[in-house]
Formats: C-alpha cells, sequence, structure tokens
C-alpha cells in the first residue's frame, strides 16, 4: 500500500501526543483458573464455584449479546478482551485509543466480605501480573484496584496493598451498597484513597439477589435496571455532597463510570434550590453543591444520551461545565461501546481535547506525550499520521 | 450536470454466497455487506446509521414478534441483522430498522447475471 | 383559569374517618397520614406568621376555599386526600380508601364557593377485585376526575397483575395519580442503595422513584394494551425525566426483542400518557436557563401546576413559574391540566 512505502524508511518519533484517554475498559481472564490461581490458599482450595470471577456472564438484566460487543471476540479464542494482540487492534488501532484505564468486572457481590475480599485481591493480582505488566510493554494500560466496598476496614487493607504500584490509577467501589456512599461507615475508604492520591471510581458489578431491589420492588426486564442505573449514582453523590466528604477530604476525587452523565444537571438544581430551605441539615457540606464539581467530581461519557434532539446535548454539557467534569470512555468490549469519533461528534469542538483527553490526563496523572513502543502483536499505529513537531 | 453512471461491480459467483451466507466487500473505498437471505440476494452499506459500527459483520438472526404484551414468537429466521455494537435490528431487505421512528442503512441494488453477481453503483462523472 | 391540580384535604381530627367506616375496621388500629421517616424541618405543613397553620384551613372546606380560590385566584383545584401507603393487611387498606372515598364525597365534592373542587377516589391497588370495585362505585360521579394510588408499591406498577385495575380506570376515562402517600408503612429502602439519612437527601431524591414505575408501566406493555390509560406523577421529577428518558430511549431499539410488544420509543409514550406535577424546587436557578431548559426538557407541555396546599412544599399559584414566558406558564397553569382531565 502507497502510505507504508511512504513511511518505510521514517523513523517513528518516540512520543506522540495524546489525544484519547480511554476512562473504562473492562478486561476479562482468558479462563477462570487465571484469577482463581492468584487467591489467597484457604479460599483456593475451597471450591466455590467460578461463577463470581465472570466478567462476561452477568446473571440477570442481561444486555444484548451477554453485554459484549458481537465482533470483539479474538480469532484467538477466549471472551472479549482477553487476548492482549487483538484489544491492542481493536483500541489502539481501530479506535485510536492512546491509554486506556482498565476496570476489571471480575467480582461479583457476595455476602462474606472475606470472600469478596479475597476475589478482589486475586484480581488486582491477575492485573498486576499481566495487563498492567507482561501485556503492557508499551506502557499505556493503568488499572484499577478492586476492593470489598461493602467491609471498609477490608478495603482500607487492600489499598494500602497497592498503594504504591505505579501502574494502579484509582480504586473500585461497587453502587450495589446497602447504605449510600456518604456514611460515616465508608469515610476511611475515602481517608485512605485520598491519602494516596487515588481516585475513586463506581462502576457497577452486578450480582443477583438484593443489591437489584428498587423502592418498588424488582423490575421485569433489562432495560428497566439498565436505564435507571443514574438513580443509583445520584443517591451516593447527594450523600457524599450532603456528608461532607468532600469537604472532609479535599484530596479525594470521584468518578461515576458508565451510568451516563445528562441526569446531574437537574439534579443539582434540585439539590441547591433545596439547599436554600434545608440545607442547615447537612453540617458538614460547607460550600454549595456546585462548588465541589469542578475540583472533585467526574464523570465518564459513555453511554452518552441520546435525546430526541440530538444536538440538546450540548447544553446539558455547557451546563456541567464538561470541558473540567466529563472524561471519554468507549466502555470496550461492552454492547454500547462508543468510537470516539463518532461519539463526540456533537461535542463543541472547544471541549472536545478537554473530554477526549485532558480531563483524564490530570485526574490520572498521565504523560501528555506517551511513550511511542511496540505493540505485542505486529500491530503497528502510523505514528506519522500524528503531529511530530510536538515532539521536543 | 454531471451524469451518472451505473457500474456492475461483481461480487462474486452466485453459488459461492448460499442461502444464509454473506460477505463483505471494498468497492469504491465503500465497504458493503452481501447477504443471501433464502436465495435473495441484498447489499448494505458496512456502516451503521447509529453510531458508525461496522454493521454487516453483525449477527443473522429471526427476532421476536408480538402483538400483545407477553405473547411472544419468534419470527423471521435469517431475515434480520443486528448490527454487533449496539444490537440496532435492521431488516436486510430493506435496510429498514423494526423499530419506530425508522432509521435506514444505505442499501444497494443486486443484479443475477450469468451465474455472477454484481452490485450496481452509481458514480457522477 | 388557573387549575391547581393538586390540594390536600385533611382530617380535622385523627378519628375523623373512622365515622366512615363500619366494624371491625372503625375499632382497628391504623397509623395517621404523615411520615414517620424523614420528617420535615420546618414541619409537615405551612403556616405563615399571624394565620391559621395550614393543616387546620386545610381541615375546614370553607377555610380551604377561601385560600384557594378567593386569596390565590384558582378556578379548580383538584383534592387529592391521603391515605396510608403499603400497609400490611390489605383490607383494612381498602377499608381506609372506601371510607377516605365517602368522606371526600361527603364534606367536599360539589362544593363551589367562588371555585369548584373535583376529586380523587383512592384505591389500594394491590387488591385490584375490591380496587375495581370501588372505581366502578365512583366511576360515574361528576367531581370524580381521577384515580389515585400511592408511590410506594412492592412491584413497579407495569407489573401484570396489576392491569385489572388500570383497565377499570382506562374504561371509565380515569388518570391514575400516582404520589408518594403514607410512610408509616411497610416500604422497602426509599432509595435503591439503602437509607439515607436526612430529609435533604430523602427531598432531593424520593420523587425520582417515579422513574422506576414508569419504564416498568412503558417496558410491560400497559400503554400499548390500553390505549387510553393516563398516569400522572404527583411528587414531580419532570426535571429528571429528560436524561432519564432519553437513556430508555437509547437502550430501547437494541433491547426491542425483550420487550417486543412496544411499537414506539419510549419518549412517545410518555407524551401520549403521561403527565408530572409541578414542584417549585424543579428546573434551573438562573432566570435565562428556562427558555433552552423548556426546550430541552419538554417540561412546559408534561407538567401540571399544583400547589399542593397546605404541605410544605406549597408553591403559591399567584407566584408561581414566574421566569416562564406567558405561553408556557398558561400551559402549565392551565391548559395542560384542562386537556389531560377533560376539564371544561
Amino acid at each position: 500500500m502507497v502510505s507504508d512505502r511512504r513511511h518505510a524508511a521514517h523513523t517513528p518519533p518516540s512520543h506522540v501526543p495524546v489525544t484519547v484517554v480511554d476512562v473504562d475498559v473492562h478486561p476479562a481472564p482468558r479462563v477462570f483458573s487465571e484469577l482463581r490461581d492468584h487467591l489467597p490458599p484457604a479460599w483456593r482450595d475451597r471450591r466455590f464455584p467460578d461463577g463470581v470471577f465472570d466478567a462476561i456472564e452477568s446473571p440477570l438484566y442481561v444486555a444484548p449479546n451477554k453485554a459484549q460487543r458481537y465482533d470483539a471476540v479474538s480469532p484467538a479464542g477466549g471472551p472479549p478482551c482477553s487476548d492482549p494482540a487483538f484489544t491492542e487492534k481493536q483500541l489502539f488501532k481501530d479506535a485510536a485509543v492512546d491509554y486506556a484505564i482498565m476496570i476489571p468486572l471480575t467480582v461479583r457481590p457476595v455476602p462474606n466480605p472475606e470472600h469478596e475480599a479475597a476475589m478482589c485481591s486475586a484480581t488486582n493480582h491477575w492485573q498486576s501480573e499481566t495487563w498492567l505488566s507482561k501485556y503492557n510493554s508499551h506502557d499505556r494500560y493503568r488499572g484499577t484496584i478492586r476492593v470489598c466496598s461493602g467491609d471498609p476496614d477490608l478495603a482500607v487493607r487492600e489499598i494500602e496493598h497497592w498503594a504504591g504500584h505505579p501502574q494502579f490509577v484509582q480504586i473500585m467501589l461497587n453502587p450495589y451498597m446497602r447504605a449510600p456512599l456518604g456514611q460515616p461507615q465508608y469515610h476511611k475508604i475515602y481517608e485512605a484513597a485520598a491519602r494516596h492520591g487515588l481516585p475513586i471510581c463506581l462502576h457497577v458489578n452486578r450480582s443477583p439477589g438484593m443489591g437489584l431491589l428498587t423502592p418498588v420492588g424488582y423490575a421485569s426486564y433489562f432495560i428497566e435496571h439498565h436505564a435507571l442505573y443514574p438513580v443509583m449514582y445520584a443517591t451516593h453523590l447527594v450523600s457524599m455532597l450532603t456528608e461532607g466528604v468532600f469537604d472532609r477530604f479535599p484530596d479525594l476525587r470521584v468518578v461515576f463510570v458508565e451510568g451516563g452523565f445528562s441526569w446531574l444537571v437537574p439534579l443539582m438544581w434540585r439539590l441547591e434550590k433545596l439547599c436554600k430551605e434545608f440545607g442547615g441539615e447537612a453540617v458538614s457540606m460547607r460550600r454549595a453543591p456546585r462548588d465541589y464539581l469542578k475540583e472533585q467530581i467526574r464523570f465518564s461519557t459513555q453511554p452518552v444520551e441520546e435525546p430526541t434532539r440530538l444536538r440538546d446535548i450540548r447544553h446539558i454539557l455547557e451546563w456541567m461545565d464538561a470541558s473540567s467534569t466529563v472524561m471519554f470512555s468507549t466502555d470496550y468490549p461492552h454492547w454500547d461501546f462508543d468510537d470516539p469519533k463518532w461519539a463526540l461528534r456533537l461535542l463543541p469542538s472547544e471541549m472536545k481535547s478537554r473530554v477526549l483527553a485532558d480531563n483524564a490526563l490530570d485526574l490520572y496523572r498521565l504523560p501528555r506525550l506517551r511513550k511511542n513502543l511496540g505493540l505485542s502483536a505486529a500491530h503497528n499505529i502510523d505514528a506519522a499520521n500524528r503531529n511530530e513537531a510536538a515532539v521536543a | 450536470m454531471d451524469e451518472i453512471v451505473k457500474e456492475l461491480v461483481e461480487v462474486c459467483a452466485v453459488d459461492e454466497l448460499g442461502p444464509g451466507q454473506s460477505r463483505i466487500v471494498d468497492i469504491n473505498n465503500r465497504s458493503i455487506g452481501v447477504f443471501n437471505v433464502s436465495g435473495n440476494f441484498f447489499a448494505l452499506a458496512n456502516l451503521c446509521p447509529h453510531a458508525g459500527g461496522p454493521l454487516c459483520r453483525g449477527q443473522v438472526t429471526g427476532t421476536s414478534v408480538a402483538d400483545k404484551p407477553y405473547a411472544v414468537s419468534w419470527q423471521r429466521t435469517g431475515e434480520i441483522l443486528r448490527c454487533p455494537w449496539h444490537s440496532w435490528e435492521f431488516d436486510i431487505a430493506t435496510g429498514k430498522t423494526l423499530t419506530d421512528p425508522t432509521r435506514s442503512v444505505r442499501t444497494f441494488k443486486t443484479v443475477v447475471k450469468d451465474g455472477h453477481l454484481y452490485i450496481e453503483t452509481g458514480a457522477s462523472r | 383559569m388557573t387549575i391547581d391540580a393538586c390540594v390536600h384535604p385533611l382530617c380535622a381530627h385523627k378519628d375523623d374517618l373512622r365515622r366512615y367506616m363500619g366494624e371491625p375496621w372503625r375499632s382497628r388500629s391504623f397509623p395517621g397520614p404523615e411520615r414517620y421517616f424523614y420528617p420535615v424541618p420546618t414541619g409537615e405543613y405551612v403556616s405563615e406568621e399571624g394565620e391559621a397553620a395550614g393543616n387546620t384551613v386545610a381541615a375546614d372546606p370553607a377555610k380551604l376555599s377561601r385560600e384557594i380560590f378567593g386569596q390565590e385566584g384558582v378556578d379548580k383545584a383538584i383534592l387529592v386526600p391521603l391515605t396510608r401507603g403499603v400497609l400490611p393487611d390489605l383490607d383494612q387498606s381498602m377499608a381506609i380508601c372506601r371510607a377516605t372515598n365517602d368522606w371526600l364525597a361527603d364534606q367536599w365534592l360539589g362544593r363551589s364557593e367562588g371555585g369548584r373542587f373535583v376529586g380523587t377516589i383512592r384505591v389500594d391497588p394491590r387488591e385490584p377485585e375490591q380496587a375495581v370495585a370501588e372505581i366502578k362505585r365512583w366511576a360515574s360521579h361528576p367531581d370524580i376526575v381521577q384515580i389515585a394510588v400511592p408511590l410506594q408499591a412492592q412491584r413497579p406498577y407495569g407489573n401484570r397483575d396489576y392491569l385489572p385495575v388500570w383497565q377499570a380506570a382506562a374504561e371509565h376515562g380515569l388518570p391514575v395519580l400516582i404520589q408518594s402517600d403514607g410512610g408509616s408503612s411497610i416500604d422497602y429502602w426509599p432509595s435503591p442503595v439503602g437509607y439515607y439519612k436526612l430529609f435533604l437527601e430523602y427531598a432531593t431524591l424520593y420523587p425520582i422513584n417515579f422513574s422506576y414505575h414508569l419504564v416498568s408501566l412503558i417496558a410491560e406493555g400497559v400503554f400499548d394494551r390500553l390505549k387510553n390509560f393516563k398516569v400522572i406523577f404527583g411528587d414531580g421529577g419532570a426535571d429528571l425525566l429528560a436524561p432519564l428518558i432519553w437513556r430508555v430511549d437509547k437502550d430501547w431499539r437494541p433491547t426491542r426483542s425483550e420487550t417486543p410488544w412496544n411499537s414506539q420509543m419510549p419518549s412517545h409514550y410518555v407524551r401520549e400518557h403521561v403527565r408530572f406535577l409541578s414542584s417549585r424546587f424543579e428546573g434551573p436557578q438562573d432566570d435565562h436557563d428556562w427558555k433552552t431548559w423548556l426546550a430541552v426538557s419538554e417540561m412546559s407541555e408534561l407538567t401540571l401546576f399544583a400547589s399542593k396546599f397546605p404541605m410544605w412544599q406549597y408553591d403559591a399559584p399567584s407566584s408561581a413559574f414566574k421566569s416562564l414566558g406567558d405561553k408556557e406558564r398558561h400551559a402549565i397553569l392551565e391548559t395542560n391540566a384542562s386537556e389531560f382531565y377533560g376539564l371544561a
């Protein structure tokens, strides 16, 4: 092909400027033993089923095609996003992502917190030994520390274990909780996270059972459950605000992942109006709710809401200061994947680079010029298309 | 005014694409999926109008239909294409979504001549 | 003309309702209408300096008429009596509903002192047989304009067990008001993730629970089955509707085959079948954002003004929606309600 011949003698630059950071990618083990082998011995010896590790098969409220992109299965086999070479092709080449923040959905909550903590530990060891090292020769993946959200002591223990690891950039809490996340029993998690400079992200990882109960009973269909994730997130956010979590921990950052973002705008409006009359109850919240947004609260884009008039999303983005608060995500390899070229075409152009890269580069402290190292398979990106003049 | 010249571009021999089969071809820098649905040939742009996914790499299947709640039956096996990304359902024969309001993917005319399958494309001259 | 789509008449005395009950219900204990959890820090009812407390006014038809029709210039008000939410004993619950309906008709309906009170029939939708009988009992009463059921529930309202109740309402052309009721009953957590602590959280978040019922009604095909069934969410939520229904719309095409009886986009059913009572806590803070917000959210087409007198949320009709243009204000204060309820 013409472009290859022209570039054959061209030395690729050592660094390229980052244009896309993807803050929501879900790696899976090829086989469950990859995770099971990392369990502490006591847990490894118990013959519990491996289904709890299953990043793919959600038991209930199942998305189309078991929540996977139909074309994300590698020719080499294995579940979507388990083959590093194929993942690199689809993420780095096809979608032109520079950095990907990995959030493994390999721990579905269980009633025994020690068991859940053991699975979290196995997940974090697995990440450390695969996606963050062996599969990460290009240094473009970063990882998420899974913790047992329901037992703050166990969560803190896990945070302390991994906090120094340079490739872990955040901690995940599962929003399927029994009390809103602003309440005091969780504060030790935020203390540890803030102290270590690690953001907290919220992302769903579903079990059957009571976590699925809504205030008016159980839903019948997937659409009921999935479309209304924002009600969970809104509850946690309002709890965090009114309990003064952002005041007590000024270095804490919280990211709401994969729950949309448009809901924030009317929610903040109503909260602030109610604060005028009832704000006195929130004794620990010292500022107006909106004052915490720019510094401490973030939202990932996917799945971008689709108003009847698609362009209306621009108003939402302006109202929520998306230039500061919103970060792009693909949700690869999931069914409702957003491609960067398409998903943000409605964004005002002055916002694009902030949303596509800058806000995430700032939050996760990633280098703006990324090393242009080779990929694990022969899928080299054509770096000549990048702006080489940016390299010093 | 430019004249539109219709061109027949060959896809394959008819017996290379049997019922239930499909393939993706590149014609004039456009990726097009060609489908054999029960002996009839259809061609659709390999680009989902929703969010740019590779539509023709999706699953060819049937779908569930109900004229009243809960009374579901499975129909149209082999006639429906589900986008591999967001699972939008398209009627292969018409390129239209099963859902209203209708969204469509571009369709191309197929021609069978002398045992060969062609796609008819237009190019201005 | 101003239509106030929700005013709450109250019993003057705790046991007033018992006069409308036979035994064993008359002697049996049941909670009052007030909420046990999340009490209002400024008091459940409005009260102004030098004026009678709101709950006193709301317990007296003459006083309430003067307040609503005289002072505030309302022409027509829809009375929504309170019941007790999701009580454990279904028969007791329906007995309270029946007594409430009798009390409303006896003391409130048909009065017109400067304006007109119309009313609401209470039923417990968990008991379809008795609920349907009660709907039929009142359906032809000239002053009944709707049925009301609690927001609180143990299955979302699209669930097939409720169908006979919605069918009866639709057959008689009566919309169903879904509104928070009671609060000393066997409710689930007020949020999907447990109990919040503060009233501030409750006031911000609780009304958003309408969304669970709404998506359920759509997904279970209730609007496909009952073409003239109408629903109104009485705790507001029209502000959160837009971002949530955008997600539902987005999820619909991919998941159509799970609920193939739906023939239209979810938002289509909302425009055709669903309305929201207004709330003074919803919408932009800044006046200049309202025009854009109305265009984006469709709030001026979907909202019906409700004062909620004498409750803490009270929004005085004479000063409501002042940030809006005349056309939008007129829609919210009159035409949306007159069209939805078919009020002359």
